[in-house]
């Protein structure tokens, strides 16, 4: 078959070629009593026939049926997490239901700085990238939202955030985040992500730590003053401390 | 009477002596009991013998005939019947009366079969607070005065991992520090414990939970475990502990966190008292960032599981062998 192709004196050519046309001629006719050929869909067909061909369809490229569009859903968990409940964070929410003073209040869509009270004075959260619809409901103040607009209750406030933190929300789903309370075994109450970050500046504050242990009689903290001077330097002869050998 | 192991002692009953003798031992306490009962009582005839023997005085340290003939007779924890388990519990009750004036609840807690408690802690989110150390204190009746601590927080530069490095005693106005990291030490209770290996009397040992645990009545105080512990995780009660009356924790356990006389090695055991009742340990409970995560190694479900499989971890001082159970991770 090789030599066939290749670039080869003229001597063997003409054999080559009446071999060459014989092929052309029996293939097809064994193509023929070959075996029927799959199932392939009549547009496929359509496509693939055409000029007399060797191709056989692979039964793999089946095209792709596009699926019935699902309804946007919620995110519902990881199967394989350990079951647990959230503290609910309502009844922390100084001004639930919203919808007291929202019932009243004329909806307004247009991204702006909100500086009444009790709207907080600034949004840390996201650099710029999005202000407070983006999870608060215009029309439904009780309730935040996905961004497939699905509504969400403020105690599950976890399944907004981890729209975008979901790796952080995976280690929650499984424990390896986050807070639980009590027990390590039995029933698992864990904390949602609102309880320990602000959604509105969601970086931990610094705090002053607990004071320090004591030093033990006759030691000295390691400060730089100690580093500076430590035990036994003065007994060694190195230039650099310039003591007595 | 000596408490250590002698060369002939096999422990089996049949030996001369008090100490491989346990029934010779028990029939020695009562007799030294009903004598000093039956001295103690003469001069007080009208009162009871059960009163007389029981009253405090100063010949026994402030403890009473009874208590403290009764301690000095006391077998070890791993020997003791359940009879004298109680009695053991009982005279730590009545010693922490005397001692504090709180009336505490001492209880022999069982390891949960089936469990063996891991810890991990994320570095990536503990900030230096120090709650878990205060928590601690406060669970585990240490000493005010003698101010030990079980968990020793290192300010850590976030260029290194070597522990000699480390800062104990930082003070900044504001925790967390930039260019820091902060890593909590404890007791690592190690599935190969040196400590356990060196304590010539056999005071402490591996329980099946995994805990490492003390029998503070049968320690010598020879410290031969502190030289052992590669991570400074035992502490020596130099003096008798004083705890404030109202922040005695009277809920305790035996091998845990009842008050401790002056001379014994003291150390972390993952809050026994709690966490073989399903609660968290004070650390835990203290952290507010949720950088601890405590639970059962044998439970693939689990929390500890499911960071120690996803998450980068590493153990101090690896290289040892000692097989702690407590890692470090970071997210």
């Amino acid at each position: 078959m090789y030599r066939m192709f290749s670039a080869g004196e003229g001597v063997g050519r003409r054999p080559q070629r009446a071999g060459f046309v014989a092929l052309m001629v029996v293939f097809p006719m064994a193509l023929a009593a070959a075996p029927p050929a799959p199932q392939v869909p009549a547009a496929t067909t359509a496509v693939l026939q055409g000029p007399p061909t060797l191709l056989r369809p692979l039964r793999e490229n089946v095209p792709f049926e596009m699926p019935e569009p699902l309804e946007p859903q919620v995110f519902s968990g990881y199967a394989s997490a350990p079951p647990f409940s959230v503290v609910p964070r309502i009844d922390q929410l100084m001004f639930y239901p919203c919808s007291n003073c929202h019932a009243a209040l004329k909806p307004n869509p247009v991204p702006r700085k909100l500086v009444a009270a009790p709207h907080p004075a600034a949004l840390r959260h996201g650099k710029g990238r999005f202000w407070c619809l983006t999870c608060h409901t215009l029309n439904d103040r009780d309730h935040l939202h996905t961004l497939t607009d699905q509504p969400v209750s403020f105690d599950d406030a976890y399944l907004v955030c981890g729209q975008c933190h979901f790796n952080r929300q995976k280690d929650w789903y499984f424990g390896g985040h986050g807070k639980r309370l009590a027990n390590w075994r039995g029933e698992r109450v864990i904390y949602s992500c609102t309880f320990c970050h602000d959604p509105h500046d969601p970086t931990l504050k610094p705090r002053a730590p607990s004071p320090p242990p004591p030093v033990r009689a006759g030691l000295r903290a390691m400060t730089p003053a100690f580093h500076a001077d430590p035990p036994g330097a003065r007994f060694r002869s190195t230039p650099a401390s310039g003591g007595q050998p | 009477m000596s408490r250590a192991v002698s060369e002939g002692a096999s422990g089996d009953g049949s030996g001369p002596d008090p100490v491989s003798n346990p029934a010779r031992r028990r029939f020695l306490g009562s007799v030294a009991a009903t004598a000093g009962c039956a001295a103690a009582g003469a001069p007080a005839a009208a009162a009871p013998a059960g009163a007389a023997a029981a009253s405090p005085g100063p010949a026994w340290g402030g403890s009473s005939l009874r208590d403290a003939f009764g301690s000095l007779f006391q077998d070890h924890y791993q020997r003791m019947s359940k009879d004298e388990i109680d009695a053991a519990l009982a005279r730590i009750e009545r010693n922490a009366k005397r001692t504090y004036g709180v009336d505490i609840h001492c209880e022999d807690t069982k390891p949960i079969p089936g469990v063996l408690f891991g810890y991990a802690l994320n570095i990536s989110k503990c900030q230096g607070y120090r709650d878990c150390v205060a928590a601690c204190v406060r669970e585990n009746n240490q000493g005010r005065d003698s101010q030990v601590q079980y968990i020793r927080v290192l300010e850590m530069d976030s260029s290194t991992r070597n522990l000699e490095e480390s800062e104990h005693y930082y003070n900044p106005a504001t925790v967390p520090v930039q260019g820091k990291y902060f890593m909590p030490v404890q007791c690592m209770q190690c599935e190969n414990p040196p400590c356990v290996k060196a304590c010539p009397v056999k005071a402490t040992w591996k329980e099946q939970d995994g805990i490492v645990v003390i029998d503070y009545n049968w320690c010598i105080g020879c410290r031969y475990c502190m030289a052992a512990c590669p991570y400074w995780a035992r502490h020596f009660n130099w003096t008798d502990p004083k705890i404030p009356a109202e922040q005695v924790n009277p809920v305790t356990n035996y091998l845990g966190n009842r008050p401790r006389p002056r001379g014994v090695v003291e150390k972390c055991h993952f809050c026994s008292q709690r966490t073989r009742k399903g609660r968290q340990p004070a650390c835990q409970e203290a952290c507010p960032t949720g950088a601890r995560i405590f639970g059962n190694l044998l439970d693939p479900n689990s929390e500890i599981r499911y960071v120690l499989a996803n998450k980068k971890i590493f153990r101090l001082k690896e290289e040892l062998g000692t097989e702690p159970k407590f890692w470090y991770f970071t997210d």
